[in-house]
């Protein structure tokens, strides 16, 4: 990179997150340029830059990994010390009600998790990274995307985060202006419902067939007495805590003998106001098969991350010059098989083959994005996404017609009852609060835990002195029309309590403990009015490390 | 037992520092009949009289510009000492972080620092310290030959009985005519600032708000009741949030860890990122009108009452039974 | 002027201590780890000096392979370069540690040396002034605020008993310990974070054969929890009752 003048670098690449997309990108690319078939670029051009402290402390997933990508990026993984946790040994997916438990046979092949194998994300990210670095590459962490550089209707580069300011906005002593970024080619690899990648969108007009829609997943990482699930067991549920108007289950997998991964996705499209997600997890931990196997076990982590469920017909046809958008921000998700992981990778293989192009000067740079769609459309992660295309649609009218239109989908390979099912954005299916306040559940702080112990180990920090990143449009709509009509859903569906409502003397107003926050969206997406805007903040976020 | 212990004395003013009586607690529970305490430089006698039923011997150490705070002295003093008397213990009041480690460098050993408390069993004594800020306890032994080298916490010796070992203490002169010259050299007598956070990290007694309290006026009257009580004024996150209370009187995860021996927590729910800052503290006497709320799990003493009744009359009454 | 400071990588202040089957360690994989609270003071003194005398700062860590994330941080925030004297295994006595480092130093030749107090997991406060004693430096600890001084001197502000500040001058060469909280450490600038990469950092293995003079001295033989309290005990009643009953309690625990 050289130094121009001042805060302005420039770079022949730049991949925005080092997540599995973006260090997949970077790591194939600069394998290209190693064989000399990207031109004159060279590993050290390319530069990777993410808002977290370390590769790793904001990652967060199930997870179970489809290694096709991983085979093709690095053949000989196993030797090079991938960090697999266990191959899958065992699958049941499970119907559950408060109490009780049932098997639903046959169904585990709608997951497709032959030769899958377990992972804690993180730890694959870390190990990414690792080989990027190896392999030259500059993977520049604690350093955020504030927004695009656009410049004559191309995206042109990043300007990142301003440093040193005052909580009310003002420059403060230290102040640091953002650095603009220039690069030839851009990636946007920043997960789900990225900040760039929805500037991106809006700035540019581009949309899908149908609108990008989003799931949350909460997870735990627990600690458990040795011995009670054989490493590998992978479980998923439907039905309870969740009611049959949502999308969404459960899942356990024990990474090993004596570590559970275990949460809820829970589809951000659901109806009722008064929802909560957090707690619904508490519910799921109190079920007996749940807790007979967390009893006695220690809660490692806590967090929560969105991930975009709208499929192939959310991803935008159209592209633009200059840039690229891979992974779960560009909604590479496959719903039916609930993995993204191994489409990140191959889209940010993909997304480093077009590069490889420009450079080559087999591509002319303004065919970049077409150039890429065409890789992409020629691939099985297109495939696959084509055979999951409407899947999750097809529960917006609820879990069991969405069960049907699954199973059909199944067998007309992914056609259901029509080309294209329609959707619509989460957060207009919000209606007002009509089943009032629901119980509280009082947390026995050993399985179950209040909104602020868990947050507490998420080891989520944001240092003080910093503006707030949370951006409210206009506060008065809170207080003046969102406590009659939804009863502020955001005290509720923010996983890390970051929304909470006072009434005081001086009347009713929103606090908001920015410096919880876990980076995961949420409240962006479910927000009725579109009144909050999620930005980068100066530094901090979750501490997830093994997540 | 002929175990010998040396047992570095510790005053302020005229009066034996209060860690000193822990420490003797300690040497003689390692068991052993001699216990010698050193005195380092000049001493008022009250000192030494405090001492003398603690101690089977006393050491009155003199040497040019010798004293306890003195690094380089002192420490060529303890030398000589434990050279001379060839001790198996030597038992340093914690205060100073300076003498225990640079004794210990020259003798080649790894002082057991910071010990909350003594176990004695067949195998010897095992030595109790807090590790991990204080959430975790470690089981420490020495290894090897003499001398072990101890440093104590207040509080460590166990109740200091009074009771010391039969008989009066034989006191001795010790006079080091060269000693090294000091390299490190102060510059002003210590200053006491007025308000420091290190006031609230010292402090013996706090007096802690949450946002029970409600609002300013509640956190004014929670300074009232802290100062009948003496003690420092803090708060969770939450009051200082709201700017009822500076962001340096935080106690928390993201704040001030504090170990009063007394924590008097108002209106403190007792979250997490709360606790991991005062759950050291050896009492805590929690009021709050929530039942479940967590702070009762590690009290000492529980008062379900709202705030605004309690407060004022805890203070009338404080008030009327005048200074303690 | 040639400036060292050690930092230590250390299991994070909230993470949940999980203690091994053994019960003579704490399990520290998949959990995030961070520069120790007081080695980022030491460090931010050691950045300051460094900008100020237009020097050279060196940083120095013992620990595992993973350990050298906090060399890189401070690599990224200004340090020129690192020594990871590399350790796998069991924590090493204070002595121990204080040996290693001034093996790693040993030919540094520095001017200044800056430790934390204390560490954040083992707190014993004592390997920087061992480290001092080992290497023949003037030294003081409890730092506070520190500068250049009179006479090719450090002027350092140290913290006492009590929360007394006492000024002092520690002649050079010296090791300085820096309390927790005592400096803000400054971010790294996106040229630094770049930078970084470039900057040389040297893995040097700790041998056990250092050791062999110096037989162990201390062992950890459990770790555990504290005892957990008893109950609470409830004072009810009328209001006056609770009153007196509290005023009672509180009077006799605020004496000690």
């Amino acid at each position: 990179m050289t130094a121009a003048t001042g805060e302005r670098l420039e770079t022949p690449v730049l991949i925005v997150g080092a997540g599995p997309a973006g260090l997949a990108c970077a790591l194939r690319l600069a394998q290209l340029a190693a064989a000399g078939t990207a031109g004159t670029l060279s590993p050290d051009d390319i530069h990777v830059i993410d808002k977290a402290y370390a590769p790793g402390m904001h990652t967060l997933s199930g997870a179970v990994l489809d290694p096709v990508a991983l085979a093709e990026l690095v053949p000989d993984y196993a030797e090079q010390g991938f960090p697999f946790e266990a191959p899958v040994s065992e699958e049941r997916l499970l119907f559950v009600t408060k109490r009780r438990t049932w098997r639903i046979p046959f169904a585990e092949r709608l997951f497709g998790n032959d030769g899958c194998h377990l992972v804690a994300l993180g730890k694959v990210v870390q190990w990414l990274a690792a080989q990027a670095e190896a392999a030259g590459v500059n993977v520049l962490m604690g350093v955020g995307g504030a927004e695009l550089l656009i410049e004559d209707g191309r995206v042109a580069g990043v300007r990142t985060v301003d440093r040193g300011r005052n909580p009310d906005g003002t420059p403060g002593t230290q102040f640091e202006p953002g650095a603009e970024l220039h690069g030839r080619v851009t990636v946007l690899a920043e997960g789900a419902y990225g900040s760039l990648t929805q500037q991106l969108r809006e700035d540019f007009h581009l949309a899908g067939d149908n609108p990008q829609v989003y799931a949350l997943g909460l997870k735990e990482l627990w600690d458990v007495p040795a011995g009670r699930l054989r490493a590998g067991t992978v479980w998923h549920s439907l039905g309870y805590p969740l009611d049959p108007s949502m999308y969404g289950g459960g899942w356990m997998y024990a990474l090993r003998e004596d570590r559970v991964s275990l949460g809820l996705v829970v589809g951000l499209h659901y109806p009722d106001a008064a929802f909560d997600p957090h707690a619904a997890l508490q519910r799921y931990k109190r079920h007996p098969r749940v807790s007979a196997l967390l009893e006695g076990g220690r809660l490692l982590r806590y967090g929560a991350k969105v991930l975009p469920a709208g499929g192939l017909w959310a991803i935008p046809k159209a592209g633009v010059p200059g840039v690229l958008a891979v992974g779960d921000a560009a909604g590479y998700v496959d719903m039916q098989r609930m993995k993204g992981i191994h489409l990140a990778m191959k889209t940010g293989m993909l997304a480093a083959d077009a590069a490889a192009g420009v450079f080559s000067g087999a591509v002319d740079v303004d065919e970049l994005p077409s150039d890429f769609a065409a890789r992409v459309r020629t691939s099985w992660a297109w495939s696959e996404m084509w055979k999951a295309r409407n899947y999750h649609q097809g529960f917006s009218a609820g879990l069991y017609r969405g069960l049907a239109h699954a199973a059909l989908q199944l067998v007309t390979r992914g056609r259901g009852v029509r080309g294209r099912y329609p959707d619509h954005p989460g957060h207009e299916r919000l209606m007002p609060n009509r089943t009032g306040t629901p119980q509280a559940l009082v947390p026995d702080e050993q399985v179950t835990f209040s909104r602020e112990t868990s947050v507490f180990h998420s080891g989520t920090r944001h240092e003080e002195g910093q503006p707030a990143h949370l951006l409210i449009a206009e506060p008065g709509i809170c207080h003046d029309r969102c406590t009659q009509e939804f009863g502020n859903p955001c005290t509720r569906f923010c996983p890390a309590g970051v929304y909470e409502w006072q009434e005081d003397p001086s009347g009713a107003h929103a606090k908001i403990n920015a410096a919880n926050c876990l980076h995961c969206k949420t409240c962006e997406i479910m927000d009725p009015y579109r009144n909050i805007r999620w930005t980068v903040p100066e530094n901090g976020g979750p501490r997830y490390e093994a997540m | 037992m002929s175990a010998t212990t040396l047992l570095i004395a510790e005053w302020r003013g005229s009066e034996l520092h209060p860690v000193t009586r822990d420490a003797a607690a300690l040497a003689r529970r390692l068991g052993g009949e001699r216990v010698v305490a050193v005195v380092l430089g000049p001493a008022p006698a009250a000192v030494t009289a405090a001492l003398a039923p603690l101690v089977s011997e006393i050491r009155l150490v003199d040497g040019p510009g010798l004293s306890l705070g003195s690094g380089e002295a002192a420490c060529h003093a303890c030398d000589e000492l434990i050279r001379r008397l060839r001790p198996d213990w030597v038992v340093i009041p914690g205060t100073g972080y300076d003498l225990a480690p640079r004794v210990a460098a020259r003798w080649r050993r790894s002082v057991i620092a910071n010990c909350a408390a003594v176990e004695t069993g067949v195998d010897g004594p095992t030595f109790i310290r807090s590790v991990y800020q204080g959430r975790l306890l470690a089981r420490v032994r020495p290894v090897g030959e003499p001398p072990h080298l101890v440093t104590v916490e207040p509080g460590a010796g166990g109740a200091a009985d009074g009771e010391g070992l039969a008989g009066q203490a034989v006191i001795e002169q010790l006079h080091l005519a060269s000693l090294p010259a000091e390299t490190a050299t102060s510059l002003e007598e210590p200053v006491t600032p007025h308000a420091r956070s290190s006031s609230l990290r010292d402090a013996g007694v706090v007096v802690a708000v949450g946002r029970g309290i409600r609002s300013q006026e509640g956190v004014e009257l929670a300074g009232r009741l802290a100062q009948l009580l003496g003690a420092e004024l803090a708060g969770s996150r939450p009051v200082c949030d709201e700017g009822w209370l500076p962001a340096d009187r935080q106690i928390g995860s993201s704040g001030v860890t504090v170990a009063p021996h007394l924590y008097l927590a108002l209106g403190v729910s007792g979250a997490i990122q709360h606790t991991m800052g005062m759950h050291q503290s050896r009492r805590i006497v929690a009021i709050n009108r929530d039942p479940n709320a967590p702070i009762f799990r590690i009290a000492d003493i529980a008062v379900i009452a709202d705030l605004g009744e309690i407060l004022p009359e805890l203070i009338r009454s404080l008030e009327q039974a005048g200074p303690a | 002027m040639k400036i060292a400071v050690c930092i230590k990588q250390v299991l994070d202040r909230d993470a949940p201590l999980l203690i091994d089957a053994a019960a003579r360690r704490v399990r520290e994989s998949d959990l995030p780890r961070a520069m120790s609270e007081a080695d980022r003071s030491a460090l931010e003194l050691g950045l300051s000096l460094k900008e100020a005398t237009n020097g050279e700062l060196l940083v120095v860590s013992l620990g595992e392979a993973g350990a050298v994330q906090v060399i890189r941080d401070a690599l990224a925030r200004g340090a020129d370069r690192g020594i990871l004297l590399q350790h796998e295994g069991d924590a090493l006595e204070p002595l121990h540690v204080a040996v290693a480092l001034a093996r790693g130093l040993g030919d540094e030749a520095c001017r200044c040396v800056l430790t934390g107090v204390q560490s954040d997991d083992g707190g014993h406060a004592q390997t920087g002034v061992m480290l001092a004693e080992l290497l023949g430096l003037a030294h003081t600890t409890m730092v506070v605020e520190a500068a250049h001084g009179e006479l090719d001197g450090l002027r350092a502000r140290r913290e006492l008993e009590g929360g007394a500040l006492q000024w002092w001058h520690v002649p050079m060469p010296c090791l300085l310990t820096v309390q927790a909280g005592a400096y803000r450490l400054r971010h790294a600038s996106i040229k630094g974070v770049m930078g970084a990469k470039k900057k040389p950092v040297a893995t040097v293995p700790v041998e056990e054969a250092m050791f062999t003079e110096l037989p162990r001295t201390i062992e950890t033989v459990a770790l555990t929890t504290p005892p957990a309290r008893e109950g609470a005990e409830r004072i009810d009643g009328a209001s006056a009752d609770v009153v007196s009953r509290l005023v009672a309690v509180l009077t006799e625990y605020r004496s000690a």
